[in-house]
């Protein structure tokens, strides 16, 4: 599964511009994380809800900007396994505040294949089964708050982090080196990521489409006018349409 | 016929909202504030109403459209269909509307969407106000279009000013840019027929507050994710008209939504759900809400079997489009994305069938859901192509799927207790009653 490889060296070369341009950049070790960070996980969680009132922090609002995002590889040595990377500042130095939130999961291994994704798309959407975390999220935004609690008890990025891998390593055994990207400098950074997502949800899209055509179902035409059988019964149509809008606009004196 | 069926021995008010009366004495802050809202659509109908006696602009829109402009040029917005179904239920009831219907069948024929056949009734029938123009747009919904070909042909209508926007099927700028052009010549469109010009700094005015409204909906949503479910569908429905809708750009909108989304948070801090319920099934419509005779058929689900509608499709509301008032430019494709992208129908029936998996993806884990119930309504051709596909994925996800079948304006296609029944056995097979 190569076809994500060249946006996860897009992904190496993001985090080295991102030191270039003076962010703050800090990585953990999800090995490393001391016992008091780690989170709680609870896999038979549902998901919670989190009052404004009762927030530490939100990240990724729309107002603020998020995206987020996951690429997958069978060459592992491209993921270094339990690395999190953050740039911009961590929950516990932002209390009160709205952050910007780019998040990038990059995942490894050998036999991980096109088959995969429409589990990991679940997956996706676990992360409530961490205690203290209320994400809530569409394919490419990612809106989450923390509650004040689970900071206190020490809720941080690489704690997030490392039960983002527990929860994606323990629900596919494929997955032999995982790394996660946060961003939360500006929300001008998170606009770089969300470029590189506009590409990567396009393969996204059509590892589905191909994967439920597998199962019987077209999720979508190919929207190629060019082979399209009916091209000329739309280009009818649109000239119909002008001419109409022509005449109407002529009625109107616009 | 069972109690459910009995709906036209009750009062069209008591059929529509529930007990009114029971609202005014209630000092439920929830139930004071459902009040408060029928109360405001009540005295913006009265507005527009008086705008179109008295021949002030106003625009027919047949879908969602672009509320934000028209609030922001003093145009008073309204839905095709609206006065003339109003006007059927309060001056003739229940029996009035079912009325309506049957002659929308005799002259059209049983196959369209009933809503639509009943406005082309209302054209043909000459039930229908003359706005001062007619705002359209391309639509999956075959009915829809029909419509639209009545009202482009019919003879008191073809001479009246009209614009129709054309969405295209692709979702990315170069659409958006095409749609935001339109939506400038639109604007040309209507300085030039109602005489009132476009302030730019009143449209920024407007989308701002539009999108504070859209943020306080998604928290309201957000907090539907409670188990027990602390606001019903009606309620649901409220929070969508003042977002989405008629409260667009209003600033006493804005002062309710933030009421609602406090009220529902202390109910959400005290472990309160719906009076007078023990919720023990949670489900996903996925439709837009039936308004005649859904009032019937959720509150007995959830007295006699714990089973909550915990959300719809209409209410649902996951894209994040904020209107980006920073330069002109932005805006106007910010006004693009959410005009055609964003909401209901254009959102859903004009993307592709990915949009429908992914929806049962998000709305069964955000909302814990037992069961997906789709409704099958007849008028929706496009989403009955899609159904299998929901089902695949409900499959994958461990969670059941009924195919309801039903017609969400005219409840004698098939019978409330009949859909009960269908969903109880459902409910019992799948081991969820």
């Amino acid at each position: 599964m190569a076809v994500f490889d060249p946006y996860i060296k897009k992904i190496d070369e993001y985090r080295a511009e991102m030191k270039s341009r003076g962010r703050q950049v800090r990585e953990f070790e999800a090995q490393s994380v001391a016992a008091g960070r780690r989170l709680r996980l609870d896999p038979a969680a549902k998901p919670a809800v989190i009052l404004r009132e009762d927030s530490f922090l939100e990240l990724g609002s729309p107002k603020a900007g998020s995206c987020t995002f996951t690429l997958w590889t069978e060459n592992t040595a491209l993921i270094e396994d339990g690395k999190i990377v953050l740039i911009g500042p961590d929950i516990p130095e932002a209390p009160g505040r709205d952050l910007p939130f780019g998040q990038v999961l990059l995942l490894g291994g050998e036999s991980l294949d096109d088959q995969e994704y429409d589990d990991l798309e679940v997956t996706a959407r676990l992360g409530y089964q961490i205690e203290g975390y209320m994400p809530r999220s569409t394919a490419r935004d990612l809106w989450a708050r923390v509650n004040r609690k689970a900071v206190a008890q020490g809720f941080g990025f690489a704690g997030l982090g490392q039960a983002l891998m527990t929860i994606y390593k323990n629900r596919h055994s494929r997955i032999q080196s995982m790394a996660v990207l946060f961003v939360t400098a500006s929300k001008e950074d998170v606009k770089i990521l969300d470029d590189i997502a506009t590409q990567v949800q396009k393969i996204e899209k059509e590892i589905s489409r191909k994967n439920w055509q597998i199962k019987g179902h077209d999720l979508d035409c190919s929207l190629d006018c060019d082979s399209c059988l009916d091209k000329s019964v739309c280009d009818t149509i649109r000239e119909v349409l002008k001419i109409r809008k022509a005449k109407k606009a002529a009625a109107v004196g616009c | 016929m069972s109690e459910q069926d009995s709906a036209s021995e009750k009062s069209v008010i008591e059929e529509l909202f529930g007990s009114i009366t029971a609202l005014i004495e209630s000092q439920d802050p929830y139930d004071r504030l459902m009040l408060e809202a029928y109360q405001m659509s009540l005295a913006r109908t009265s507005r527009v109403k008086r705008a179109l006696e008295e021949q002030k602009p106003t625009a027919a829109m047949g879908g969602n459209c672009i509320p934000e402009i028209l609030v922001a040029m003093d145009i008073e917005p309204f839905q095709f269909l609206e006065f003339p179904f109003q006007d059927a239920i309060l001056y003739g009831g229940m029996e009035g509307l079912r009325d309506m219907v049957d002659k929308s069948v005799e002259m059209f024929g049983p196959h369209m969407c009933s809503f639509v056949r009943l406005a082309c009734y209302a054209v043909e029938a000459r039930l229908a106000p003359f706005p001062t123009v007619v705002i359209g747009m391309s639509s999956i919904c075959d009915s829809g279009s029909a419509a639209q070909q009545l009202v482009s042909n019919h003879p008191d209508w073809k001479n009246r000013p009209s614009y129709s926007i054309e969405s295209p099927a692709r979702r990315d700028e170069k659409s958006y840019e095409y749609i935001a052009f339109q939506l400038k010549e639109l604007v040309a469109f209507l300085e030039k027929i109602t005489g009132q010009k476009l302030d730019l700094d009143k449209l920024k005015e407007v989308c701002e507050i539009s999108n504070e409204q859209l943020q306080l909906w998604w928290e309201y949503n957000e907090l539907r994710r409670a188990i027990p479910c602390p606001s019903d569908w009606k309620f649901a429905s409220m929070v969508n008209q003042m977002a989405r809708y008629w409260g667009i750009g209003k600033p006493e909108s804005t002062a309710w939504l933030k009421k609602a989304v406090a009220v529902l948070g202390e109910k959400v801090k005290a472990g309160k759900g719906l009076e007078g319920i023990k919720e023990k099934i949670r489900f996903f419509w996925f439709d837009f809400p039936p308004i005649i005779w859904g009032d019937r058929l959720f509150r007995s689900l959830a007295e006699e079997y714990g089973a909550v509608m915990v959300m719809d499709l209409y209410s649902d509301n996951p894209p994040h489009t904020m209107i980006d008032t920073s330069n002109e430019k932005a805006m106007w494709m910010g006004l693009a994305k959410r005009a055609t992208y964003d909401f209901g129908m254009p959102r859903i029936a004009l993307g592709s069938a990915d949009l429908y998996r992914q929806d049962t993806i998000r709305v069964v884990k955000d909302f814990s859901m037992d069961a997906v119930i789709w409704p099958g309504h007849k008028g929706h051709k496009d989403a009955g192509a899609l159904v299998n596909i929901v089902a695949e994925q409900c499959r994958e996800l461990g969670v059941p799927l009924l195919n309801l079948g039903c017609d969400l304006l005219d409840d004698r296609v098939v019978p409330v207790g009949e859909m009960k029944k269908k969903i109880i056995d459902f409910f019992q097979i799948t081991g969820l009653a």
